[in-house]
């Protein structure tokens, strides 16, 4: 079965239960089938569509009724440049795509060129079948999206709330907090969420009293994408003790591949837990996590080359370090490869480093990791100007050519940046720094 | 005093257009958290979640309303 037929027996099985809740406005199951199916009439069919991700039911009648249409959903950053949305589109006419290919989403690659990966029907529903297994994904659960729907993470929560026939609620995300505790206010027995950790250190600086008021209507929350710290894990088990909190291992090539609930007494940090039933992990020689499974993209669109490299054997071999201890559970080390993590965003440093060089008064730069309260992690750049430039003239340059998560959060002037001797940027000098 | 939030708010986040009519909608959660996390710790007040309504993020002189009146409230 696919995502859509499941949503077609959600409508005959649950017609009036409410779907979907997106601020003033909601669907039950029956107007969404409804609704997707005369979307469709308006869309291409067995074509490629690249379309902005709003954070609305409009996405969501977009992206089931594209599906129905037999073509092949392709969301992207709602902030994204006009000229990088046509860049897209024209890369992806050339494209001979994987039968079965149900979305393309893009991540970001560690040359800074965004990699466009195809996930089948038979992934997505894969994906979503692990999530209800390992984290209880009930009927009477509600599951506020929070994040953006052009990333696996929120874009893949549609699944479990279609196969179970629950509701899911389309927030804005964490900028307005207010509308995420309103969320938990309207009439569903139980709240789940997904958060990325920067956004639970939000909850925990700005609202920590207000969350306890809820913890009795909070099932679960899981959080992934990045490194959470040991702190935020403790202060959360103690705001909400009853709740399942989840740390995940999972990728938009791999889907969901481990969850650990670290309120389970213990709360160890870096854990991902026992792998997932439809997926197996490898450890390889150099102490990589290679991923097999039901769950695995089908490629990268466009780049046999790039998907050999990654996909051998129906086998995704990443470039995270980790290794799997004494009772089963996977533990992560780190990167294998430059790419930056912000907030859960991944950035190639080469890419923003490349903007920022083709400013006329930028002589040379490097973007590299810094601490951030917030975010964990946020990007940094060192630069030596040729003239005179604000930290403002620089940002607001960079913001004009890329999505604002790529936007370096500190600037630091510097006479000159360390290479090695054969004039590559010399990163370990700034990690070690 | 608003002099003094502008210049500390065009320092820490540089891409924001504080000159905007509607402050909200040109910024991210992060942006948002920052700008309680900075007034707070600058002018000795409690901002949190509650506090970060788009009514009080519309413009730099609602954000010197909110800080006057936390202020005021001390």
């Amino acid at each position: 079965m696919k995502l859509e037929d499941y949503l077609k027996q959600d409508a005959e099985l649950y017609p009036d239960k409410v779907a979907v809740v997106c601020g003033d406005n909601s669907l039950t199951y029956s107007e969404l089938w409804q609704q997707s199916v005369k979307t469709a009439e308006s869309l291409p069919k067995g074509e490629i569509v690249v379309f902005r991700a709003t954070q609305d039911i409009d996405f969501m009648l977009k992206y089931f009724a594209l599906h129905l249409n037999g073509s092949v959903a392709v969301p992207v950053e709602r902030d994204l440049p006009e000229k990088n949305l046509q860049e897209i589109v024209e890369f992806l006419k050339l494209c001979q795509i994987s039968p079965d290919t149900a979305d393309i989403l893009f991540t970001t690659g560690t040359i800074g060129k965004k990699k466009g990966v195809m996930i089948s029907h038979r992934a997505i529903i894969g994906n979503g079948e692990n999530v209800i297994e390992a984290q209880g994904f009930t009927q009477d659960s509600a599951f506020i999206i929070t994040g953006p729907l052009n990333h696996i993470a929120s874009l893949s929560k549609f699944v479990p709330v279609l196969i179970q026939g629950a509701t899911v609620i389309i927030t804005e995300g964490m900028k307005n907090v207010n509308d995420f505790f309103d969320a938990m206010d309207l009439p569903f027995p139980k709240f789940a969420t997904f958060l990325v950790p920067s956004a639970i250190r939000i909850l925990l600086q700005l609202s920590e009293e207000r969350l306890r008021k809820y913890a009795s209507k909070i099932d679960f929350i899981e959080t992934g994408a990045a490194a959470i710290s040991e702190s935020d894990i403790k202060k959360l088990c103690e705001i909400l003790p009853n709740s399942r909190l989840y740390n995940s291992y999972a990728s938009t090539e791999c889907g969901l591949i481990a969850t650990y609930n670290f309120n389970d007494g213990l709360h160890l940090e870096g854990c991902c837990g026992r792998t997932t039933s439809r997926t197996k992990v490898i450890i390889t020689d150099d102490g990589l996590i290679a991923c097999q499974g039901k769950t695995i993209m089908s490629g990268y669109a466009c780049n046999f080359e790039l998907t050999q490299k990654v996909l051998r054997d129906n086998t995704i071999y990443t470039t995270d370090y980790g290794h799997i201890d004494e009772n089963g559970m996977l533990r992560l080390h780190g990167r294998a490869d430059d790419v930056i993590n912000t907030g859960g965003f991944k950035v190639a440093p080469t890419e923003v480093e490349g903007i920022a060089l083709s400013m006329p008064q930028i002589a040379d730069c490097i973007c590299v990791a810094a601490p951030h309260p917030v975010l964990g992690t946020a990007l940094k750049l060192i630069y030596v100007p040729k003239c005179e430039v604000t930290k403002k003239e620089i940002a607001l340059y960079i913001k004009g050519k890329v999505e604002s998560f790529k936007v370096p959060f500190y600037y630091e002037q510097a006479e000159k940046i360390q290479r090695t001797y054969n004039g590559k940027l010399d990163r370990k000098y700034y990690k070690n720094a | 005093m608003k002099q003094k939030i502008l210049n500390l708010l065009e320092n820490e986040l540089p891409t924001v257009d504080w000159s905007s009519q509607f402050l909200f909608s040109e910024m991210d959660s992060l942006a948002v958290t920052t700008v309680l996390a900075i007034l707070s710790d600058k002018f000795g007040i409690t901002l949190d979640s509650e506090d970060a309504t788009p009514k009080n993020f519309m413009t730099i002189d609602s954000l010197v309303n909110l800080v006057e009146s936390k202020l005021n409230a001390k």
